[in-house]
């Protein structure tokens, strides 16, 4: 074996093995064709990092197919999307939520006059806006668009949180309600929240967010987001057990209607909730959220071997 | 069906005219593409994997040379299908960008 087939070989460790078992010999074969046409006894530039990568990617497909992923990131779209348009409805735009009726929910601190970022409370609404564009480029299939809108709301997240400008750091957002919304955003880019399902039933998946964000936003009791409209009622956002509730119950009705790989992208997307839920409730509760854990994982593996046996039969993601 | 991106074209247009190995549709693509797009290995099984799981390509048998694997690749029916839809809406945006160059030309021509 030539050093340079050696270098093609090692660099395939970021593949699974079933791959590199079904395919090493004929794309190393074609590499050193390559090289060989080339002149070369060395890689070109950006070769082995270009393995390193697409690798990574098979090796992430091996844990979450592509079928399963892109409904994840829909789910989350359609949560994210609900609760930053709610926020950016109810919470920052001044018309709904004016400075004489600024409150805070936890305490009942009210403060009138508060100072404001334009006709917004704070400089949050740059994230939601980001979100709102994203939305719009999903579904106009511009996703390279949504990624970089959604890619930059985490840095932005991070400066704001670590940079608390002022006058009106004290209005926007808790670190939780930022890192929910970073943790959805990342769900997002990491499918294609498009493929799985076509347009007006997409429409149907956005609705059902919007519903889910408003039954966390009435069952509050954990906030995340200060409420600060209608004369000071308090409103919370994405009250974790009211999310989770909700994912396992449709994830219970795909698994009804035999829809195996929504089954699993709705289970593994209720785990995040099922964490957050764990870091609010009581001790009494824990062995609650514990048997919920242990059956929403059972669930989420088992329905994911299954979408995997599925997929492997079906030839493209729109497999249901 | 959304439009191809540039490296999934290439791919299929350099199995038009026949099955190919890896290193040969790397060849095929970057003369296609005036050497424009110059395909990586990891890249390029990734788009056949993925181009095989949609049914516009199959294996088309592996054969070793000098000792090196090479795995074949052949456009299917739908595969054929694809590639003439898309390059039949490249040729449509391609005459009708270039008929509203030339009246543009016109214009300005009559303007000077």
């Amino acid at each position: 074996m030539s050093a340079l087939e050696a270098r093609y070989r090692a660099a395939l460790r970021w593949y699974p093995p079933a791959w590199r078992e079904q395919n090493a010999d004929a794309i190393v074969g074609t590499m050193l064709d390559q090289a060989e046409a080339e002149g070369r006894s060395v890689p070109r530039r950006g070769e082995i990092r270009n393995l390193a990568a697409s690798g990574a990617s098979r090796s992430l497909e091996q844990f979450a197919p592509r079928a399963v992923r892109d409904r994840v990131a829909l789910i989350a779209l359609a949560l994210g999307a609900a609760a930053t348009l709610l926020s950016f409805l109810l919470m920052e735009w001044a018309p709904l939520a004016p400075r004489e009726t600024v409150y805070f929910g936890d305490g009942g601190f009210y403060q009138p006059g508060a100072m404001q970022f334009g006709p917004f409370l704070s400089g949050a609404v740059v994230i939601y806006a980001a979100w709102l564009l994203a939305l719009v480029a999903i579904l106009a299939r511009q996703r390279i668009v949504s990624v970089l809108l959604l890619g930059l709301t985490l840095p932005y997240s991070v400066l704001l949180y670590v940079s608390r400008p002022e006058p009106w750091a004290q209005y926007q957002p808790q670190a939780g309600a930022l890192v929910i919304l970073a943790g959805l955003a990342v769900l997002v880019i990491s499918g294609n929240a498009r493929a799985p399902l076509p347009l007006s039933r997409l429409i149907v998946a956005l609705i059902g967010g919007l519903a889910i964000a408003l039954l966390g936003m009435f069952t509050g009791g954990v906030y995340f987001f200060y409420g600060r409209v209608f004369g000071g009622a308090v409103f919370t956002f994405f009250e974790p057990r009211s999310v989770l509730a909700a994912l396992l119950v449709l994830a219970i009705y795909a698994f009804a209607r035999r829809r195996y790989t929504w089954m699993a992208a709705l289970a593994l997307s209720a785990l995040p909730w099922l964490l957050l839920s764990a870091l609010y409730l009581v001790p009494v509760a824990i062995v609650a959220v514990a048997a919920a854990s242990l059956f929403t994982l059972v669930i989420a593996f088992g329905f994911w071997r299954a979408s995997r046996v599925g997929s492997s039969n079906a030839p493209s993601s729109r497999s249901s | 069906m959304t439009e191809l991106r540039e490296p999934t074209f290439l791919v299929l247009a350099a199995l038009a005219d026949g099955r190919k190995h890896g290193y040969a549709i790397i060849a095929e693509a970057a003369a296609i593409s005036d050497g424009r797009v110059q395909l990586k290995a990891g890249t390029l099984y990734t788009a056949l994997e993925r181009l095989e799981s949609d049914g516009l390509i199959a294996k088309a048998g592996d054969e070793v040379v000098d000792g090196r694997l090479r795995r074949y690749y052949d456009l299917t029916d739908a595969g054929a299908g694809i590639l003439a839809d898309e390059a039949t809406r490249q040729q449509k945006n391609a005459a009708a960008a270039t008929q509203r160059l030339r009246a543009r030309a016109v214009r300005v021509a009559a303007a000077q």
